[in-house]
């Protein structure tokens, strides 16, 4: 078989095209994301910094991919266990959750009325939390699937 | 549209998903994805499962239909 490279190493064909559109939906969510928020600055004013804002749609966007990736299994490279992802992103969430409630006491989340760039650890610890719940729910919906085969 | 004739070879061979996978090389979600038929294989994808499964293309593959122009 002909050695594969980039993308494609460690894929089969099925998940480089799930990767494919996965990649296109992210990018959409972050198009209209950005939108929305400059919308939402134009007519409600500035809410928040352009670091939180910007931020926030990029989280956004990479939760579209990731849960896109996982539920159609194309996250894992083939033969890859997903333990390692899910731990990695367990202790992620629970260190920028750390971080997001000691920006809170110190009054750092919000200041003058306006989001800082510190939300961003919340909405990663809420990203690193979707990634294990959805890994979750898929192995929930192989199991069923496999009782079936 | 699914795929019973692949699933039925697969069961001949007595294989299952996973090695069936292994064998050509691909994901046990991507072979269940043919069986169920939410996923169209390429050319390259469907000769290595008839490799594996001593089959034709025209055995696992081919859709007759009732005006089929190659008749």
């Amino acid at each position: 078989m002909a050695k594969r490279s980039g993308l494609e190493a460690g894929y089969d064909e099925r998940q480089v095209s799930v990767l494919g559109r996965a990649y296109r939906y992210a990018y959409l969510t972050l198009l209209f994301s950005l939108f929305f928020y400059i919308g939402s600055e134009a007519i409600f004013g500035r809410w928040c910094d352009a670091g939180a804002g910007v931020g926030i749609c990029i989280c956004i966007s990479v939760a579209v991919l990731v849960v896109t990736c996982i539920w159609n299994d194309a996250y894992n490279r083939l033969n890859e266990r997903p333990w390692r992802i899910i731990l990695q992103n367990i202790i992620l969430g629970i260190l920028n959750l750390v971080l997001a409630i000691l920006a809170m006491r110190n009054g750092e989340m919000v200041e003058h009325g306006i989001l800082t760039f510190r939300v961003c650890c919340l909405a990663l610890s809420v990203i690193s939390g979707v990634i294990p719940a959805t890994y979750l729910l898929r192995w929930i919906m192989q199991r069923k699937e496999q009782k079936e085969e | 549209m699914k795929n019973l004739r692949l699933k039925a070879a697969r069961a001949a061979k007595d294989l299952s998903q996973q090695q069936l996978a292994e064998r050509v090389g691909v994901s046990r979600q991507t072979i269940n994805a043919i069986e169920k038929g939410d996923y169209n294989p390429t050319i390259r994808l469907c000769i290595a499962i008839c490799r594996a499964l001593g089959k034709t293309l025209d055995a696992l593959f081919w859709e007759e239909s009732e005006q089929d122009p190659m008749e």
